[in-house]
């Protein structure tokens, strides 16, 4: 019994490695959001005025892509567990497609804040900006990558049923970009 | 239920707590209170819903239940009380 709840506790879905790496994640963005937070709070007519600044929507079509993205992986590591490799295969393919999609769209909102000279040290609330959004942006450019890496192994049939872990870790860090988007988009993008 | 239909479902929830927010945040004549309120808790409910179905941290041991569910709250509380 102690020992089942041990190895239940050492292993939770994608193995506890994964899990260490999520948890210092969210406190490290909890942690940035807290400090934007307070700052906005000593400078309420700045961030207000700055905030006036982000493409809300941009953003708002952004947080749907990457929660669609998050259903698309759930669904690949699902049907993986019943054995079907092929699905799992194309379910990962789109869950790449949003991926590259949130990132496109990025990039925009990145290029269309450049064009306008409002960078890294435009003002406090933008380096808060740059410096969150700018480091989710690689998490995602990172996990886009890593199921591009799940995907043509899935396709090759590398893994199975049996063999799944790789492939449930790799969602593992998709999902977690997932949640520091939620977080990222409440606090900036929301709640100024 | 199937896990294509949960899914499917939690996909349908997130999509519309996170259309909420949008519409609470930028359109609502609430009090600054209510909206921040209403919109943590339906990004706490996101985040959740997230890591339960899409996470499947379901399965996972009771220690990490807790421990996924106390950060939330906490991050929710404490994002209310700087607001």
């Amino acid at each position: 019994m102690i020992e089942n709840n041990k190895k239940a506790f050492l292993y939770p879905p994608g193995g506890i490695l994964i899990w260490i790496i999520i948890l210092v994640e969210l406190i490290t963005f909890a942690a940035g959001l807290t400090i934007f937070s307070i700052q906005r709070n000593a400078n309420p007519e700045l961030f207000y005025e700055s905030g006036q600044l982000l493409l809300q929507n941009v953003a708002l079509i952004n947080t749907i892509i990457l929660i669609t993205g998050g259903y698309f992986m759930a669904m690949a590591v699902s049907v993986l567990k019943k054995g079907d490799y092929k699905k799992s295969s194309s379910w990962t393919l789109a869950a790449i497609v949003t991926g590259l999609a949130f990132l496109l769209l990025k990039s925009y909102e990145y290029y269309q804040k450049l064009e306008h000279g409002i960078s890294l040290d435009y003002n406090s609330f933008f380096t808060f900006y740059w410096l969150l959004t700018g480091f989710h942006y690689l998490h995602v450019l990172i996990a886009t990558l890593i199921l591009v890496g799940v995907y043509f192994n899935t396709k090759a049939g590398k893994y199975s049923q049996d063999n799944f872990l790789d492939v449930e870790s790799s969602a593992a860090f998709w999902h977690m970009c997932d949640l520091i988007w939620l977080l990222l988009f409440a606090i900036i993008y929301l709640l100024n | 239920m199937n896990t294509l239909r949960i899914n499917t479902i939690t996909w349908l929830v997130l999509v519309l707590l996170t259309l909420f927010g949008y519409f609470m945040a930028e359109g609502s004549s609430l009090a600054k209170p209510v909206v921040f309120g209403l919109v943590l808790a339906a990004t706490a409910i996101k985040f959740l819903s997230v890591g339960f179905q899409f996470l499947d941290l379901k399965e996972a041991h009771l220690a990490w239940r807790i421990l996924f569910l106390g950060f939330i709250l906490i991050f929710a509380v404490a994002m209310f009380f700087l607001a």
